[in-house]
């Protein structure tokens, strides 16, 4: 539980609020790299509140302005990209990357208005195919861009599956990533017997937390003790400022990430890779969802028709509360726990479903809630000590510390955790920790 | 620039607002004649500044605009039945005629009075050429109607848009008229048009001087460029109390054509912008390019067309690139309507950044607010309320020779206001 004070400073993500402030600290993802062409159509995007263009200048520059000229007020969505700037089309005022005004055609020619005048212009960055945004002080020289090992390894090991826009608090998607005991339930098959297609399936429910604090964040293991006397361990990472990681297989490394658009908004990345192996399957975010009854998909679609005129027009997921979500109430009844088509959907549907910013003074945690109550901690903590003495929070100026993986494994009941996972988690080898013996999962 | 209470104080228009009073002491277009087809027909919901009202034409042919809510449950009268010189709510029946007096109450007692003493808020209406006219202010004779050329030939050309915007955003894009050399213009260049034509002056020189006059109607300016010719080419247009425009034009000489656009507030974040003028003898109106959707019966259903901000005006990127077009979005209004509702439906003027060729505006918001607050808090009449010849004015382009006052030089041609003038230069 959580005061509405603490709530408040937890969720908000404003210019001038502390969460806010700790954000504007970080590298954020904004776009798919290929979303923006050089001179081509500029991109509503929204980040932390603040409604930006995203596009790239004719030298392939990305670009971060604010949304309306400065002028008269005019939305440069509208404007024509070209020969580096974006030029409103109202008077043909023009602006370059960095939201220098370099042409003003409508005023004299004389007049010296135009060196007076700047936009608010953010830092972009390509990285791991994707183009980021730093929207802190330090515009001339902004850190570097979190060095995650998926943006390091060839693209041909890495897939951007899933993307959709969130109807609710960063924090609430976060969360739920944290979160380990929902998924026997939430995204579990009715059938133990049944095809996997249908869900997971976990004999037992109940896990022990082991949780420590890092310099990125958090590193938590979810250990579940099985009969044979070992233990099946989920463990993985937090990662500031919305980095979750569900455990890896063998075949893959998951991350999850949650932008704040603003207090209500989020937008949602999840993406894998593998440090040595190529992947098989789509490399971008398809949309098909499974014909069968009761099968679910992994993926991040389908998506609404364009909404244009909004923010990510592309990326509205089709599955909300006004289909309530999909929910098929047979596929419910006989296959899985939920009857919602798509794992990351139910999560949706769960997260959604607590309103747009969740009312932590009326919550309940108990002990399985041990990462989400950590990592709130960590947040909270790490914003007042910025907002208080200006203490850079963790990791904004260590990339490096961003090379680091999850695991599943079924370990020995005598085994330390952190030193049989170790050099997995930090990238000091590529080979997945060895099983001590069998899981008893199906 | 404005400060935030100036932006509330020249946007808002409720009821109750400084604005919103000045606006109502002048008589404004209400709605199309041919909204109300024939007597007894059914009745259109209407707001006006901020107001949610309904129209019904009676048995008589006489227009009402009363109070959506019927006083007794406050029920909607839109779905009432207009019949027998009255609009009839269907909840209780009670009956009220275009005075807004209460003409029958059968759910009540037949000896009661009760009727004798309830009146619904109604409006004075009067039709002219296609447009009925209404003053919701204060006077208990209402000034005369302004004297509104485009409205006073019988040959006349109404177009009604719906924009999701306050009133003031559409009316501003009208005083800055060199948007009109990008925005629409901006694909031209001296190859692509006939030198001595208006067109080639705005693809020759794309800056422009303003002058700004404060008139007896509101402000008016003279935009102008040097020609090759050693001339200066104007560009003429007005900003007339409360809301309406009268603008120079695509290739419009001057003294040419009578028209004028107004932009009536249905509320604070949506206008009806309604262009009103005068035919020539024997023209045929042209496509505007404009594709309207079905008029619908909800407040904000009127004059909405397909291509909107929720489709982005179904801009081409293709011919922006290209450049047969500066923006790829069809139709000159359209291109109005994407910047200036890219903007928001209010738009923060703190945050703008004017400079020399915004003076129009700069000025006219000026002559706005201190003549509501000069009402509000002197009761002083507002300009041209009783004078209805301040609007005997006309726009366009003109060459001048550099040595002119252009405003002394161009008076004949502004003030021609004459039908048979207008046929005479036609047929010349």
């Amino acid at each position: 539980m959580l005061t509405q004070e603490e709530t408040n400073l937890l969720c908000q993500v404003s210019a001038g609020t502390p969460m806010g402030e700790l954000m504007r600290q970080y590298w954020l993802p904004a776009a798919y790299t290929w979303e923006l062409e050089p001179d081509g159509q500029p991109q509503r995007v929204k980040l932390l509140g603040e409604d930006l263009l995203a596009w790239r200048d004719s030298s392939g520059n990305a670009a971060f302005t604010q949304n309306l000229c400065p002028h008269r007020g005019a939305g440069l969505y509208f404007g024509r990209n070209e020969e580096d700037g974006l030029r409103c089309a109202y008077h043909g005022w023009k602006f370059d990357v960095d939201g220098n005004c370099v042409d003003m055609p409508n005023e004299p020619s004389t007049s010296n208005f135009k060196s007076k005048l700047k936009i608010t212009s953010y830092k972009g960055a390509d990285f791991g195919g994707m183009t980021w945004v730093y929207m802190g002080p330090n515009q001339e020289n902004p850190p570097g861009v979190p060095q995650f090992e998926w943006g390091l390894v060839p693209e041909a090991q890495r897939r951007h599956y899933r993307r959709f826009i969130y109807e609710c608090n960063w924090m609430q998607g976060l969360e739920g990533e944290l979160d380990s005991t929902h998924a026997p339930f939430l995204h579990s098959r009715l059938n133990p017997d049944d095809d996997p297609k249908y869900g997971g399936y976990t004999v037992e429910k109940f896990a022990d937390f082991h949780v420590q604090n890092t310099d990125y964040g958090l590193v938590y293991g979810a250990e579940r003790k099985q009969a044979d006397g070992n233990s099946y361990w989920r463990a993985t990472h937090f990662l500031f400022p919305f980095y979750g990681m569900f455990p890896a297989t063998p075949a893959r490394v998951p991350l999850s990430i949650y932008v704040p658009i603003d207090d209500y908004y989020t937008m949602h990345f999840g993406l894998e890779w593998h440090p040595t192996k190529e992947l098989q399957g789509n490399r971008w975010p398809e949309g098909d969802l499974p014909t069968e009854v009761g099968v679910l998909t992994g993926g991040g679609g389908p998506w609404k028709p364009e909404q244009k005129g909004t923010f990510y027009s592309k990326w509205w997921p089709a599955m909300s509360p006004e289909t309530d979500f999909h929910m098929d109430l047979e596929a419910k009844k006989t296959k899985n726990y939920t009857g919602i088509p798509s794992v990351r959907q139910q999560d949706a549907a769960l997260e959604w479903s607590m309103g747009p910013i969740m009312d932590r003074t009326k919550e309940h945690l108990g002990t399985a809630d041990a990462t989400v109550i950590k990592s709130r901690r960590r947040l909270i903590a790490a914003a007042r000590a910025f907002a208080e003495n200006g203490t850079p929070p963790p990791g904004s100026q260590n990339p490096e510390l961003y090379n680091v993986r999850s695991c599943s494994v079924v370990l020995a009941g005598d085994q330390d955790w952190q030193e049989a996972l170790g050099d997995w988690f930090y990238g000091r080898t590529t080979e997945y920790p060895a099983a001590a013996g069998v899981m008893t999962r199906q | 620039m404005l400060t935030s209470d100036e932006n509330e104080l020249l946007c808002r228009v409720g009821p109750g607002t400084s604005m919103g009073n000045f606006m109502r002491e002048y008589w404004f277009p209400g709605l199309k004649s041919d909204e109300l087809p024939e007597p007894d027909c059914a009745p259109v919901r209407i707001k006006l500044l901020g107001e949610e009202l309904v129209a019904f034409r009676d048995t008589d042919g006489h227009v009402g605009l009363v109070d959506n809510y019927c006083p007794h449950r406050r029920a909607s009268l839109f779905f009432g039945r207009n019949e027998e010189c009255g609009l009839r709510c269907v909840y209780h029946g009670w009956k009220f005629d275009v005075n807004g007096d209460c003409v029958d109450m059968p759910s009540e007692p037949a000896e009661s009075n009760f009727k004798g003493k309830v009146k619904i808020k109604a409006y004075q209406c009067q039709e002219r050429n296609g447009v009925v006219w209404t003053y919701m202010g204060s006077r208990p004779v209402p000034p005369p109607l302004p004297e509104l050329e485009g409205n006073m030939h019988d040959s006349y050309h109404i177009t009604v848009l719906h924009r999701p915007i306050n009133w003031m955003q559409g009316l501003e894009g009208e005083m800055d008229t060199l948007h009109v050399t990008f925005l629409h213009l901006g694909h031209l260049t001296t190859e692509n048009t006939k030198p001595g034509t208006f067109n080639y002056h705005q693809a020759k020189n794309r800056e422009g001087k303003f002058d700004v006059r404060e008139t007896p109607h509101g402000t008016s300016y003279g935009m102008f460029r040097a020609t090759d010719e050693g001339q200066n080419y104007w560009r003429v247009g007005h900003i007339l109390f409360p809301f309406y425009a009268m603008v120079p034009g695509i290739e419009n000489p001057l003294g040419a054509n009578a028209g004028f656009i107004a932009y009536v507030p249905m509320d604070d974040h949506h206008t009806l912008e309604w262009s009103v003028r005068a035919l020539k003898p024997g023209e045929t109106p042209s496509d505007q390019l404009r594709d309207y959707l079905p008029n619908g019966t909800d407040w904000y259903g009127r004059y909405k067309i397909t291509q909107n901000f929720a489709n982005d005006f179904l801009i081409d990127r293709e011919a922006q690139r290209a450049n047969t077009s500066f923006t790829g979005i069809k139709g000159v209004r359209q291109q109005d309507m994407a910047v200036t509702e890219s903007m928001g439906s209010i738009y923060d003027r703190t945050k703008e950044h004017l400079g020399t060729t915004d003076q129009m505006i700069i000025r006219t918001r000026r002559r706005f607010m201190a003549a509501a607050r000069a009402l509000a808090e002197d009761g002083t009449p507002p300009p041209g309320v009783d004078t209805p010849t301040v609007y005997h004015q006309r726009s366009g382009q003109v060459a001048l020779a550099q040595n002119l006052d252009w405003w002394e030089a161009t008076k004949e041609l502004r003030e021609a206001f004459n039908v048979e003038a207008m046929a005479m230069e036609t047929s010349g």
